[in-house]
This record gives structure tokens, sequence and C-alpha cells, in this order.
């Protein structure tokens, strides 16, 4: 993609719009809307969605950091162990944002000692 | 906890004005917002943008995950119309939160469409679960409050990456590092978050294989096949 023409900014501008239609659309049904009450229900196809996507995103992110850093023990260990408080801080605390600074905390020190 | 329930203390009403009640709600959003949007103004300027570019994208998007994808987009030479339709796949579960914040929201289009586009994963997880607690006639100017602490949080994060990034990797190389680190942190939490009851059969086939195709190289393809794979585990485990 080039970054300096009108298709980035076309891109960019597409993907505001979309990010906020998806926001707002909702509101814009009838609260007794059939499809309100589909998306909504638990068990449509659509709540599986969001985490699948949230689960393929992850590993995009992640495999690629595991793969680089397979060779170097110092590296690797810190990045597991930082998931891994992670991912513990994220089933114990609701906040995702405190979660994250739980998981970067663990990542850092591992980091230290692995230096 | 999942975004889900409802914790005990939502019974209590908070006190003062409902902005400022809204804001200390908000407090623990901009904690987490911060590091990662300043990794996103690093990686933004990294992927060769300028300032400008990132600040903006962050101004108008305001989508974590959308905007980290237009960035690995950038940077793999996804063309434009992938991006746009990743990224259409990837806010679908935002169509869920409207339907669960309507009945606690006031009534007015105006109001809620002023909402909408402060509504992120977070904004909604800490709406609902501390919505319900706040009177109905302060509810709008809590849900700004709270939703306005998050958006000029994500914004003042990537302009603090974008200007302050390189002194950082500089003269704290290691900070800088674990920054870093607040991407796949984040992703790591949402996911963990996300693996609610009878969700994580379908998750683990979704990190499996999306994490197989992007060993390969393939990091667009990844995503969506993990939503595909994902949906898929997800009716296979359902009774019929």
């Amino acid at each position: 993609m080039n970054t300096n023409g009108l298709e980035f900014w076309g891109a960019v501008i597409a993907m505001a719009v979309i990010t906020y239609l998806t926001r707002a659309l909702p509101f814009m049904l009838s609260e007794r809307s059939r499809l309100l009450r589909r998306l909504s229900r638990e068990g449509s196809a659509l709540s599986a969605l969001g985490p699948s996507l949230l689960a393929g995103i992850a590993a995009a992110v992640i495999v690629p950091d595991l793969l680089g850093a397979a060779d170097d023990a110092a590296r690797i260990a810190p990045y597991v162990g930082g998931l891994a408080v992670t991912g513990v801080a994220a089933r114990l605390v609701s906040n995702t944002g405190v979660a994250v600074l739980l998981g970067m905390g663990g990542y850092g020190i591992l980091l230290a000692l692995a230096a | 906890m999942s975004a889900l329930e409802t914790p005990p203390d939502a019974a209590r009403a908070p006190s003062g004005s409902a902005r400022i009640d809204g804001l200390k709600s908000c407090l623990p959003v901009m904690i987490g917002y911060f590091p990662v949007a300043v990794t996103f103004g690093i990686a933004g300027v990294a992927a060769g943008l300028t300032p400008l570019q990132v600040v903006l994208i962050s101004v108008l998007v305001y989508a974590g995950a959308s905007q980290f994808l237009l960035l690995a987009s950038i940077k793999a030479g996804t063309p434009w119309l992938w991006v746009v339709a990743l990224c259409s796949l990837l806010n679908a579960r935002h169509l869920l939160y409207g339907p669960l914040l309507s009945r606690f929201l006031p009534a007015a289009l105006r109001d809620r469409l002023k909402v909408a586009f402060l509504l992120t994963d977070e904004v909604f997880a800490t709406a609902f679960n501390r919505l319900q607690a706040v009177e109905p006639g302060r509810r709008q100017g809590w849900m700004i409050a709270l939703g306005l602490g998050a958006w000029l949080t994500w914004i003042a994060g990537t302009a603090v990456g974008v200007y302050a990034g390189d002194g950082l990797e500089k003269h704290y190389p290691m900070l800088s590092q674990v920054m870093r680190f607040a991407l796949p942190a984040l992703f790591m939490a949402l996911v963990c978050q996300s693996a609610r009851r009878g969700m994580g059969w379908p998750i683990l086939a979704a990190v499996g294989g999306a994490g197989l195709i992007a060993a390969l190289g393939y990091t667009s393809l990844a995503i969506l096949a993990g939503a595909v794979i994902g949906c898929a585990a997800y009716r296979m485990g359902r009774p019929a």
C-alpha cells in the first residue's frame, strides 16, 4: 500500500467510517428488531466471530515474534513468560488495561533477569 | 471475569458529578491505553508514515486492532481493499455492543450516536459493568466522560510515541522493548477475556489454525483463517 497517495487516505477514511458504523448502526435499529435480537442472542454465529478474529490476530502478531526469537533463549523465555502473566492476569482481573500492564511488568522483570 | 458479568459493587450508585465519576471509571482504561498508543505511535513512524498521518489515524479510526492491522498491511504490502475488508470483519464484534448497552442508555438517538464513536472494547466492558449503577439522568454525561477520557488518552499516547519514541528508544532501550510487548499482551488479554463458556475450543482452534498459517508467512490470511476456523469449530461444537 502506498502511504503517500489518495489510496492510503481512502483506506483510512473507509476504516474510520466502517468502525463508526459498526458501533452506531445497532443504536439505529428498533429494540424490537429481529436483527438486533439475533445479534445479541447468546449462541449466534456472530458471537463466535469476534473472539475467533481476536484469536486469529493474536496468532498473527505473536507467532512471527516467537519464530524470530526461537534461537535465542534470552529473548523467547521472557516473551513466553510475559504472555503467561498476561493470560493469567486477564482471567483474574476484568480490566484489559490492567492485565496488559501486569503482563508488561512481568515481561520487563523476566527480560531484566535474562539480561 | 467476563465483561458480561456484573460485579458485586455494581449496585452502589457512584457519588459526585457524572463526568468525574465517568473519568474515575476510565482511569484503568487510560492506564492500559497509554502504552499501547505510544507503541502505535512508534510503530507508525517506523512503518514510514508522517507524524500527522499517525496521529490522524488515531483521531479518526480510533480502533487499536484495526490501526495495527493497517500498519501490518503497509509493511506486508497488502492491497487496501483487503485491509478495509479485514477491518470490517475485525469490527463486526462491535455490532454486539449497541444491543447490549441500549437498555442502559438514554433513548435519544442523537445522544446514542455520540456515544457510538467512543465505544471501544474496553469502554464497552467498563460501561456494561458500571452503567446500570449510574442514575439514568446522569448516564449520558458519565458515558461521554468515560469515552472521551479513553479517546484523548489514545491520541495523547500516539503523539508521545510519534514525537518522543526515538528518545525513548535511545535512552531507555529496555523500556522501549517492554512497550513493544504491549501489542502481543493486549491481544493475549483480549483473547483470554473473550474465552467465555463454550468459546474455549473455537478459540484454541482459531489460534492453532491461524498460528500455522502465520508461521508460513501469510499473516493477513492467518487472521481470516482464524475467524473461519473459530466459527466452524463453534458450529461443530454446538448441539444440533
